[in-house]
């Protein structure tokens, strides 16, 4: 179908002698004109679904006419991938090809590379994913005068999750949560993630701050502390707030990862300095709060047993509902962030495959 | 045909390190008289030039690509390569690059016949081999043509009453240019109104029974010529520039005209005139509260149209008494007012709590980026 569509835009196309006569009598310039483009980019495939640590092609292709024997061989055709970012004014460079030049870009370098499958293919194969990479990419094609774009959004399979600090409700400017997050092994959640989450059932009545800079909450039994009782289910919405000066809580986003999650066996209950100590012991490190969530949502992992995390934090992630475990839902169930003195918990503790 | 060329440099470049450089903000009068801008101070780095004609060879010459947005939209402008140049078709006649063919490191670009809805984002891209960069710069058209008439009736001013209305709201009668690139800028008005020359037009898109004009079937501005200066018409003004603030005062049971006036003064202001709204409206001011204007006219400024506010079409919108449009509203019915406040009063309190946006007016140059009104921090004002 692409190609026959391709076929009808054939352009019309001239160029005539700049005939400007108060022109400075430089060089010539020629004036083209046109009727349709004459580079088409076409992604395939608007969405790719991955996960942390996976591999990816972004499909990209490209559809050029010939012109003449003589404009065609002239420029080489360039390839340029960018990431858009919430402010449509900014894009970050991934990755550009021209000729037998390749140039990556950032936390790109070393896993970036074009497929090449055939001679119009720009796709774009990302390894290793890292959860910044979850995004909207441009695939840009430059040949002279002419050039075209396509856009394919990378989807990451994983886990949304609400986080507040130690501080309590409330306490985080945008800055501090997009830390908050990535201390937990995550990143700060998208719109889409957090409306994928709702989809998916997500209730949470606290605000918290989104990627794009806005401050909303997902809600799917309506009642009247969270936008009123009898309103419709649905991502509540505050709008942009201040980046420095408003403070909510956050949804955070992660995804697969690479290692073992687990809780410790230990002969006793553990004060918080204790758990750190027992899991280094083990040759690991206390978890995150990431991680509890990615082995509950994505593992489908079940302890009902209460344990420190690394902020301080005591959870336990139950899938399977039953007395006194959660007995209404699978979550990983908040006990709160108590005195670290305490010696009343085990602990959670992670260890990373290399 | 325009007589006068309105033209604008939006400036930038590159070579092979492809630093740019242009202004952040610009604006520009579309008045005849001042060819504002002009090529701004932008030299590229000359750093290791010697060999760049070796380089040049292997990269070929540079692409510049330059992009309009606004409202989210990107609209190609043009794309030049070496000596080849193609414009698209919205701006072929008034977009060019008048210096890159002869020196590839300036890639300005010069833009003739500015009208309001030029004003936006500018991105100016340039490739060179496998480096490439971008900037972006803001431009606002200022100034906005107008329809005026006085509250009683329709065409009640002759040519010199027509000059003294405009003076007296705060504006100027408008030049044909102007109008012509209002007029381009979307305006429709089936009013004939003086213009400073002495002529009476009006400005139509949509061709239609009583507003054919001159000009029948054809959109276009409609001209009477050159008319006797005793004839009665409306006018049309032209307002530039908001020397002040403008803010919209409210209470539970509304104003008054006089009540309205007393608000202003009690806050240290005047009732804004209609040149001052149609000017604040012009820099992004919107408002869905019809209010009182110093010449009694209730009107209110609305940039982003919805049903409720006027209808689809954003402008300045009027509240008349009866229904063939003409006659002011009753001095005793009650609406918010519109205060003016000349700049050189010190706000006390410029953000008002949980509000993003900094009063207009407030901070040095506030108008370069469009205010916006939020209704509601009015109060807490």
């Amino acid at each position: 179908m692409k190609h026959l569509l391709f076929l009808v835009l054939i352009s019309v196309c001239w160029a005539e002698p700049h005939s400007d006569n108060s022109s400075l009598g430089h060089e010539r310039i020629v004036r083209i004109q046109e009727n349709g483009p004459r580079l088409l980019v076409v992604a395939e495939q608007a969405k790719i679904f991955s996960h942390r640590g996976g591999n990816v092609t972004l499909p990209c292709k490209f559809y050029h006419e010939h012109t003449s024997a003589a404009g065609s061989g002239i420029h080489k055709i360039r390839i340029k991938w960018t990431k858009l970012t919430s402010d449509y004014l900014k894009e970050v460079d991934v990755f550009v090809a021209m000729g037998h030049h390749r140039k990556s870009y950032g936390n790109y370098q070393g896993r970036v590379l074009l497929r090449e499958s055939s001679e119009n293919d720009a796709s774009l194969i990302i390894t290793n994913i890292i959860l910044e990479d979850y995004g909207r990419y441009k695939c840009e094609v430059i040949e002279g005068l002419e050039d075209d774009t396509a856009v394919v959004a990378l989807n990451l399979e994983g886990v949304v999750f609400p986080y507040s600090p130690r501080l309590g409700r409330y306490n985080l400017n945008f800055h501090e949560a997009q830390l908050a997050c990535v201390d937990q092994d995550s990143v700060i959640a998208s719109f889409d993630q957090l409306y994928d989450a709702w989809r998916s059932g997500l209730d949470w009545c606290n605000a918290g701050w989104l990627s794009d800079g806005s401050v909303q909450y997902p809600i799917t039994k309506p009642r009247e502390p969270c936008g009123g009782k009898n309103t419709v289910p649905g991502v509540r919405n505050y709008g942009f707030w201040d980046k420095d000066k408003s403070r909510y809580d956050v949804f955070c986003f992660t995804s697969n990862f690479n290692g073992r999650f687990y809780y410790l066996i230990h002969p006793t209950k553990l004060t918080y300095d204790e758990a750190l100590q027992a899991c280094l012991k083990d040759g690991a490190q206390i978890a995150k709060v990431g991680q509890i969530f990615a082995a509950w949502k994505l593992l489908g992992y079940d302890r009902c047993d209460a344990g420190w995390l690394a902020d301080g934090s005591v959870r336990y992630p139950i899938s399977r509902p039953r007395k006194r475990c959660s007995p209404n839902e699978a979550a990983v169930r908040f006990v709160g962030f108590p005195d670290k003195k305490h010696k009343l918990y085990g602990v959670y503790c992670f260890k990373a495959y290399n | 045909m325009l007589t006068r060329i309105h033209s604008l440099f939006l400036c930038s470049m590159a070579r092979a390190t492809l630093s740019l450089c242009a202004p952040t903000s610009h604006s520009i009068t579309p008045s005849p008289h001042t060819e504002a801008g002009g090529p701004p101070p932008c030299s590229p780095p000359h750093a290791g030039s010697s060999g760049t004609a070796g380089r040049r060879a292997v990269l070929g010459t540079p692409r510049v690509k330059w992009t309009f947005i606004s409202e989210g939209r990107e609209v190609e402008i043009l794309v030049a390569r070496g000596d080849r140049v193609k414009v698209s078709e919205d701006y072929r006649l008034r977009a060019s690059l008048p210096i890159f063919h002869q020196r590839y490191t300036n890639a300005s670009l010069l833009l003739t016949e500015l009208r309001p809805n030029d004003s936006g984002i500018y991105r100016c891209d340039v490739q060179h081999g496998i480096e490439d960069g971008h900037d972006i710069l803001d431009l606002r058209v200022k100034g906005v043509v107008f329809h005026y008439r006085e509250g009683s009736m329709r065409y009640a001013y002759t040519f010199a009453e027509a000059r003294e209305a405009c003076a007296k709201i705060g504006a100027h009668i408008a030049t044909p240019e102007q109008l012509y690139a209002a007029y381009l800028g979307g305006y429709e008005q089936c009013d004939a109104g003086w213009i400073s020359d002495q002529t009476v037009r009006y400005p139509i898109h949509t061709p239609r029974e009583a507003c054919y004009g001159d000009m029948n079937g054809f959109p276009g501005v409609r001209n009477y010529g050159v008319v006797d200066p005793e004839d009665m018409y409306d006018v049309y003004c032209y307002a530039e520039d908001l020397p002040g603030e403008i803010f919209l005062e409210t209470a539970p049971a509304r104003f008054t005209l006089r009540e309205a006036a007393a608000r202003c003064r009690a806050r240290g202001a005047a009732l804004a005139s209609p040149g001052q709204l149609y000017a604040a409206w012009s820099a992004g001011l919107d408002a869905c509260s019809p209010g009182w204007l110093a010449d009694g006219s209730v009107r209110y400024p609305i940039v982003t149209p919805r049903e409720r506010c006027g209808g689809a079409l954003p402008g300045v919108k009027t509240i008349f008494q009866f229904r063939n449009q003409t006659g002011f509203p009753d001095a005793q019915s009650r609406y918010d007012a519109y205060c003016f406040r000349g700049k050189e009063r010190v706000c006390v309190n410029c953000v008002a709590p949980g509000w993003l946006f900094p009063w207009p007016g407030c901070t040095a140059g506030a108008w370069a980026h469009p205010a916006r009104l939020v209704l509601g921090s009015i109060s807490q004002w």
